[in-house]
């Protein structure tokens, strides 16, 4: 009993191709619209790799961008095939191919379902988080660095400025780090030397943040420095209050994980309606070139030609192709040939 | 006749053929400057809070204009290459085309103001933004006033986004009270002294809002005693380049904004080309087909042109005629009944002169 077995008239063959072109067509769109998402994705992580320990998600846009290509390139060509399949004679140029065509396709669909997996692992997985806590730590203490790493600063400042955040979890954490270069402290000021001899790693720390800490929405001058103590600078007079410091809210690992996060779920929703699309055409692609070899069997253009997706059931087409797998390794077996004496 | 051609009935087809496409891109070229009118006017109104005048928003309001009267007239264009090469379709047209003519002119007409005013209009904008970045470097610390509350943030994100301080340098803070005295330590002796020795009462001092600082620069941003060479350690103001943003907010969006006109400079100069190559090959398509259909034989060879007469008679013509209509409407009391009569006469002599066939 064959698997989806339906009859279709010569006219419902060439509705079907017509179709079949159409969603051919579309499919180039929804593949080039991957191919931008992944691009999209990969220029992300390029922005901000300064602050992310390892790159933990370098597999997503390259699986994107080569299924969302392999995809156009494919649709293509079946939106040529479907084209010259509703016509008897053209069909016959292009019959050994349908076959490995609707395989290619299945196996481009089965990459689609991959790239969704993949990013909604890596993302949920623990190794995202881990990598931006150990790459916001070492850039807070490399800060003041400017001089080794020339960049660093500058991409800590825009990050925090860009995505809203101060600190790794929250704003103290700059009180934890000496973002201030030596090169720009006076060393001969009792302030500093006490901080200075006050620590035990010889490190100057002080409770105040750097510049790109503070938030434009609030109402008052951005309290950068005196922030445990009394807001300085020696003129400011600021209630003490944690959620109205004025200095953004939340750390950049949670910011930078949302943001990641957000372009991850967007990835997978879309790669996951794009493969159920794909198999829907897929579908549409075997029936027509099973309607099309009937109908060459048969002799007749214009009759009516069976179509379906298997020929027999599913456990039947099963066990023929493991037989033929088993019996590939198998040689010639001289058993039952007359001409030879045993 | 000024710049006559030969047309036989293959090359009239091909023309009708040519202008087709090339109105239908003319149709396109119409929707391009039409979104370029839309994409000008909101980065406008965007910045609408640090202007003081919209005088500026005339340029992107012609363009509007002039991208859906183009569409409009190209698509009647090529309505009428689809007619001309039909007899019976075409002569519905005739009385259409003058007016099509005109319309189309004052449209290439409006597109090379709108590119004129592109560069005159920039004093306009700088004077504009001087007025309005002045008024929001005032009222920065009006955070409690209603209807300028949001001042401050609408300054502080443009000098982050726009990368600028202040209105020409970020000297102008310093002319200005943009700390809010609801925040302003009353018990301390240096505020006490500011304020006494300020004429007005204000507090001034020589620090900067963070939304000046460079992230660029290779040292922890200093905002304030900025004037004091002896209050930082290694730092001399004089030599100092990287610690805040340089350039000035009005020089920055000045920039941008003539930077937006130009770049779409040359793709406005493109458009009014082929608008141009529209209406010549129009006016050639007009005149072959008429004088094909005068003609006994339709599908013999044709004479297409761009003016009957040379350009001087024609201005002569379109003078006169003028200044007849001007005293046609004068009533005359001299020759009441002949004057109308002769008047009419030659009103028609010249309309036929400029339409030969009809």
């Amino acid at each position: 009993m064959a698997l989806g077995h339906v009859v279709l008239s010569h006219s419902d063959r060439r509705v079907l191709a017509r179709v079949l072109v159409v969603l051919n067509w579309v499919s180039v769109a929804t593949g080039a619209v991957l191919v931008l998402l992944g691009v999209y994705l990969w220029a992300e992580l390029r922005r901000w790799e300064e602050v992310m320990s390892e790159d933990v998600l370098w597999a997503v846009p390259v699986v994107l961008i080569w299924t969302g290509l392999g995809a156009c390139v494919v649709n293509l060509t079946g939106a040529q095939l479907c084209l010259d399949c509703s016509d008897h004679n053209r069909f016959l140029r292009w019959k050994l191919v349908l076959a490995p065509y609707v395989g290619v396709s299945l196996l481009l669909t089965a990459g689609l379902l991959l790239a969704a997996a993949l990013s909604l692992a890596l993302g949920f997985s623990g190794r995202l988080d881990e990598a931006l806590e150990a790459g916001l730590s070492a850039a807070m203490r490399r800060y003041k660095d400017s001089d080794l790493n020339p960049g660093l600063k500058t991409k800590l400042d825009l990050v925090q400025i860009h995505m809203s955040c101060c600190g790794k979890d929250r704003y103290q954490d700059w009180f934890r780090v000496q973002w201030v270069s030596d090169r720009y402290l006076d060393r001969t000021q009792a302030r500093v030397q006490d901080q200075i001899r006050s620590n035990v790693a010889g490190l100057y720390l002080s409770d105040s943040v750097p510049f790109s800490c503070c938030d434009p929405a609030s109402p008052w001058p951005c309290p950068q420095t005196g922030l445990k103590s009394r807001p300085a600078p020696h003129f400011l007079s600021l209630v003490q209050s944690s959620r109205s410091l004025g200095l953004w809210g939340r750390g950049c690992r949670e910011a930078l994980r949302r943001h990641y996060l957000w372009i991850l779920n967007v990835i997978s929703v879309s790669a996951v309606s794009v493969w159920a699309f794909e198999l829907l055409v897929v579908t549409g692609v075997r029936y027509l070139q099973t309607s099309m070899e009937n109908l060459v069997l048969l002799g007749d253009p214009a009759s009516d030609s069976e179509a379906w997706i298997l020929e027999d059931s599913l456990c039947e087409t099963a066990r023929h192709n493991l037989r033929i797998i088993k019996s590939l390794g198998k040689c010639y077996h001289g058993n039952n040939d007359p001409n030879i004496d045993q | 006749m000024l710049l006559k051609m030969k047309f036989s009935q293959q090359r009239r087809v091909r023309l009708a053929q040519g202008l087709w496409l090339l109105s239908w891109a003319a149709v396109m070229c119409g929707a391009f400057i039409f979104c370029l009118g839309v994409y000008l006017k909101i980065e406008l109104l965007c910045r609408a809070e640090v202007m003081e005048n919209t005088e500026i928003h005339v340029v992107p309001n012609i363009l509007l204009l002039v991208g859906l009267a183009s569409m409009g007239t190209n698509w009647i264009a090529s309505r009428v290459c689809q007619d001309s090469l039909d007899m019976s379709r075409f002569p519905r047209w005739k009385v259409l085309l003058l007016a099509w003519f005109a319309v189309a002119a004052l449209l290439c007409c409006l597109l090379v103001t709108v590119v004129v005013l592109s560069y005159a209009l920039q004093g306009r904008l700088e004077e504009s933004l001087k007025i309005g970045l002045r008024n929001g470097i005032r009222f920065y610390k009006d955070t409690d006033v209603p209807g300028r509350c949001f001042q401050k943030e609408t300054i502080d994100r443009l000098q982050m986004e726009f990368r600028c301080c202040g209105n020409n340098n970020y000297k102008d803070w310093f002319e200005v009270q943009w700390v809010s005295s609801r925040y302003l330590d009353f018990t301390s002796k240096d505020v006490k002294d500011r304020i006494r020795s300020n004429v007005d009462g204000r507090f001034l001092l020589d620090g900067v809002p963070f939304s000046c600082c460079n992230p660029a620069s290779p040292r922890p941003c200093l905002r304030y005693q900025l004037t004091d060479n002896q209050a930082h350690y290694n730092y001399e103001y004089q030599t100092e380049e990287l610690n805040l943003y340089s350039r000035g907010c009005r020089q920055a969006l000045t920039d941008y904004y003539m930077g937006l006109m130009n770049s779409t400079g040359p793709g406005v100069l493109s458009v009014i080309l082929i608008q141009v190559s529209v209406i010549v090959s129009l006016r050639y398509l007009q005149t072959a087909v008429e004088g094909a259909m005068a003609s006994e034989n339709p599908e013999d060879e044709s004479v297409g042109y761009l003016l009957e007469k040379g350009l001087k008679e024609t201005f002569e013509d379109l003078k006169s005629m003028a200044l007849n209509m001007l005293k046609y409407a004068q009533v005359d009391p001299a020759t009441p009944e002949a004057s109308p009569e002769a008047e009419a006469e030659k009103a028609d002599n010249a309309a036929v002169s400029l339409t030969p066939a009809s």
